[in-house]
């Protein structure tokens, strides 16, 4: 893997999601939502990952290929298995370090309204936020690869749908698969914390995500790019 | 217009030394490599030896002692399977543990609803209380109480301190 390629596509990812201003007033939003519920309601820190995750995910291969940059970006020497990881990587530690910023700043004003939040327990959280991120968006590059502009978004949105509304009809360990599918995470307590650990967690976790990722790139090698495939 | 990376790249263009289109060899290693881990696991856990319920004495959905002793207590209902691998894990880490189980049986009605239990006490329990996932902890105070309930495992930590203010709130 070329690491100077690698860390152009991952720094320029990065400048593209978070410069944009309706995307950040939203997440901006949303994070002080979720950080008064947990001040004032619950008591107890709330992680927005999930919600960071799809707004700051929406289409970000897919809406490279429909706006043509993609064409552009591949006239360089660059393997697409490098451009699919890097833009991985990039909104997986945005999302990651938004999420665990907004932990932060629960746990200071949680600490401060007399609620005892240890360091631990912040730590716990922000590891499942950090895997949350990284799960669910590999699930969603997977989809922004096979459909263009942000159809990812309304892929993940109607199969959680389609979950939802066939629960009665389904064996409820094909509901758990299908959701421990959309939604890949790991937390520590009950992975490491547990004795022995839990293998089969972190063996799941670890080969959706691979998969997702795996699949992602044999899917994208295949696509035929071009400023007319959006 | 061409593709602008298609595979049939012109001839003039620049040689390169890897192609662009590189199948990602160490990716799929990696996927295929814990894929096999994961089942080997799942496998593993499945010949495990069933769930014996740890030092919890857990009543059957239906069973009239529920009713008897739920004027007292407040009722915990456990939604587990047999294949489902955080809810052994909770048994180990919970209701095996002597002094959390303590608890538990001095503080709750503890019943059991296994997936595999298809009788319609345990079918109306689950409809009742819209189980989407496994293992979920449903405490169902007295009366004129909003049940408290969570989803998937945890931790043991916190668990416990889930199941000690819903056990607080469900006080008569």
């Amino acid at each position: 893997m070329n690491g100077q390629a690698f860390g152009a596509v991952v720094v320029a990812t990065w400048r593209e999601r978070l410069s944009r201003p309706i995307a950040l007033i939203v997440c901006f939003l949303i994070c002080a939502g979720v950080t008064g519920s947990a001040v004032t309601a619950d008591h107890a820190l709330q992680d927005p990952t999930l919600v960071l995750g799809l707004i700051l995910a929406a289409g970000s291969v897919g809406r490279d290929v429909s706006s043509g940059v993609l064409a552009l970006v591949l006239t360089r020497p660059l393997v697409r298995t490098t451009y699919l990881l890097a833009k991985w990587t990039a909104v997986s530690t945005a999302v990651a370090a938004l999420a665990c910023a907004t932990l932060a700043l629960q746990a200071i004003l949680l600490r401060s309204h007399g609620v005892d939040v240890s360091g631990g327990e912040l730590w716990r959280a922000a590891f499942g936020s950090a895997t949350a991120a990284a799960g669910v968006i590999a699930v969603l590059v997977l989809f922004s690869v096979l459909v263009s502009g942000v159809g990812d978004i309304a892929i993940w949105v109607g199969l959680n749908l389609i979950a939802f509304l066939a629960q009665r009809f389904f064996p409820l360990r094909v509901h758990t698969e299908w959701r421990s599918f959309l939604q890949p995470t790991l937390g520590w307590d009950a992975t490491f914390g547990a004795t022995p650990i839990s293998w089969f967690g972190l063996t799941s976790y670890l080969s959706t995500v691979t998969l997702c990722l795996c699949l992602a790139a044999l899917a994208l090698n295949r696509k035929e790019i071009s400023y007319a495939s959006g | 217009m061409p593709p602008a990376d298609s595979a049939e790249a012109p001839a003039a263009a620049a040689p390169q030394a890897t192609s662009t289109r590189a199948p990602p060899r160490v990716l799929m290693a990696l996927a295929a490599l814990l894929l096999m881990a994961r089942i080997a696991t799942g496998v593993h856990d499945a010949y495990s030896p069933p769930r014996a319920g740890g030092l919890v004495h857990w009543l059957a959905p239906g069973d009239p002692a529920i009713a008897e002793q739920a004027g007292h207590k407040p009722v915990l209902y456990d939604f587990s399977a047999s294949w489902c691998e955080p809810c052994h894990v909770m048994d180990r880490e919970v209701f095996s543990d002597a002094e959390s189980a303590n608890y538990i049986n001095s503080a709750f009605v503890a019943v059991r609803v296994a997936d595999e239990d298809q009788s319609e006490a345990a079918t109306a329990l689950r409809h009742r209380h819209v189980i989407l996932s496994l293992p979920t902890l449903v405490v169902v105070p007295h009366e004129g109480k909003e049940p408290r309930r969570i989803q998937g495992f945890p931790g043991r930590r916190q668990t416990i301190g889930f199941l000690r203010t819903a056990a607080q709130a469900g006080i008569p």
